[in-house]
């Protein structure tokens, strides 16, 4: 497969914009972080050329098996579909890196103060029922739970990927992918109950 | 209200988490097959299912536009990718990089930082001005032992020097490249590839139109340095 860094980016920036957008709830986050994402895969793909510093660098950030140097064509395998997990791998690690940095920034863990604050709002059916309001709610709730429970949530609700390619993407087996989209989902029904029982 | 036999019992989470797997297609057919029965045949694990094919519709209420993305980013990535053809040295795409309309950094201090920065260099100038200052004994005349300084020459005028605060900002700015500069020559002779790229990352980030930043941008050795060190492995 040939390395063409401009076709990823026209079909994937979208996708991975979402992705993070909805992983950090910060717009210059998302963009920071699918940034990076792509001038890594240029370097990847320039690194596969044989050049100096800019081309090579992160070579070591991709996961075993997603890249190999195979001379003149891209380092990865997989075609496009290879590129665009390793995107998301990318993007998944520099979002839940940046979690973590402000999580530890904090003193009330941010998880549990915004699931306090979702859990002592009034529920007022009315204003639930308008369209952004709703969306709001539901970003509010998705927000509150841990970065693993809501990368699995997002990947599975809203880019409608499997559990085999949400095990790759978050490095861990599909059985931890089951049950952490289980325990998400729990907690996602209880937090959005006033919305699951409103009448469409 | 029957339990099905080789089925965790409604209500646990071993059932929710193969609830959660039905609704998603991932279980096998035979494990399929007896959730289909046991709903079928029990309301309160048809509750269940019907609570979690709801969650999955309230979801999709939060919406998100995607932004265009940034023009620079696409240039920024071009630039990368360019340094990839044969026989195009390594710096050229560096050059690209600041040249390619990146968007501007950041500032790095908000304007009251930059204020008070600007009142501190001046009371800084100031003290040590005075602190500097020796009196010149009187020409053709010793000094005499004791005498104060106020008997030699009088201390030099105060020359109070102004800046605005853009030009403040862009001092600050100018001394963090060079730390940034240095800290990735360090790494460069330290064997250190990655932290260097790091750095270098950063630098063209957020000081790429400082003076360091486009003398390491021309300076040949400390690439060439890295790419052996890429070639060895070490990146």
């Amino acid at each position: 497969m040939k390395c063409d860094v401009s076709q990823s980016f026209s079909r994937h920036y979208d996708d991975l914009y979402r992705f993070a957008f909805r992983l950090l709830g910060s717009r210059d986050g998302a963009e920071d972080a699918v940034q990076e994402a792509f001038l890594r895969l240029a370097g990847q793909c320039a690194a596969a050329c044989e050049v100096g510093p800019v081309a090579a660098r992160d070579r070591r950030s991709a996961r075993p098996g997603h890249v190999e140097k195979d001379g003149v064509g891209a380092p990865f395998s997989g075609g496009e579909e290879g590129v665009r997990r390793w995107l998301f791998v990318v993007v998944r690690n520099l979002c839940v890196s940046r979690l973590r940095r402000e999580a530890a920034r904090r003193e009330v863990p941010l998880d549990d103060r915004r699931e306090r604050e979702i859990g002592s709002r009034d529920p007022d059916p009315v204003q639930i029922a308008v369209a952004g309001e709703r969306g709001r709610w539901v970003a509010e709730a998705v927000a509150s739970l841990s970065p693993e429970m809501r990368e699995a949530v997002i990947l599975r609700e809203y880019e409608g990927m499997s559990y085999v390619e949400i095990a790759d993407i978050a490095g861990c087996s599909v059985g931890t992918v089951r049950s952490r989209l289980a325990r998400a989902r729990d907690k996602l029904r209880e937090l959005l109950r006033p919305l699951l029982e409103e009448k469409p | 209200m029957s339990e099905t036999p080789n089925l965790p019992e409604s209500g646990s989470d071993l059932w929710r988490e193969r609830l959660s797997a039905y609704v998603d297609d991932e279980i096998p057919p035979e494990e399929r097959e007896a959730v289909e029965k046991a709903v079928a045949s029990d309301s309160d694990r048809a509750a269940e299912l019907r609570s979690l094919q709801d969650l999955s519709r309230a979801l999709q209420a939060w919406k998100v536009e995607a932004l265009e993305p940034p023009g620079d980013l696409a240039r920024e990535i071009e630039a990368v990718r360019a340094g990839s053809g044969p026989g195009k040295a390594a710096e050229t795409s560096f050059a690209s990089l600041l040249e390619g309309g990146r968007r501007l950094p950041p500032p790095l201090l908000p304007r009251w930082a930059t204020q008070a920065a600007v009142f501190c260099l001046g009371v800084l100038t100031g003290v040590a001005g005075i602190a500097a200052w020796r009196p010149e004994p009187p020409s053709g005349s010793h000094r005499r032992i004791g005498a104060s300084p106020a008997e030699g020459t009088a201390p030099p005028p105060v020359v109070n020097v102004f800046i605005t605060s853009s030009q403040a900002e862009g001092l600050l700015r100018e001394v963090a490249a060079e730390e940034m500069g240095k800290d990735l020559m360090d790494s460069v002779r330290a064997g250190k590839g990655d932290r260097a790229i790091k750095i270098w990352q950063d630098l063209l980030r957020q000081y790429a139109d400082t003076r360091a930043a486009k003398a390491l941008a021309e300076d040949r050795a400390w690439g060439v340095l890295l790419s052996r060190h890429s070639n060895m492995g070490g990146i």
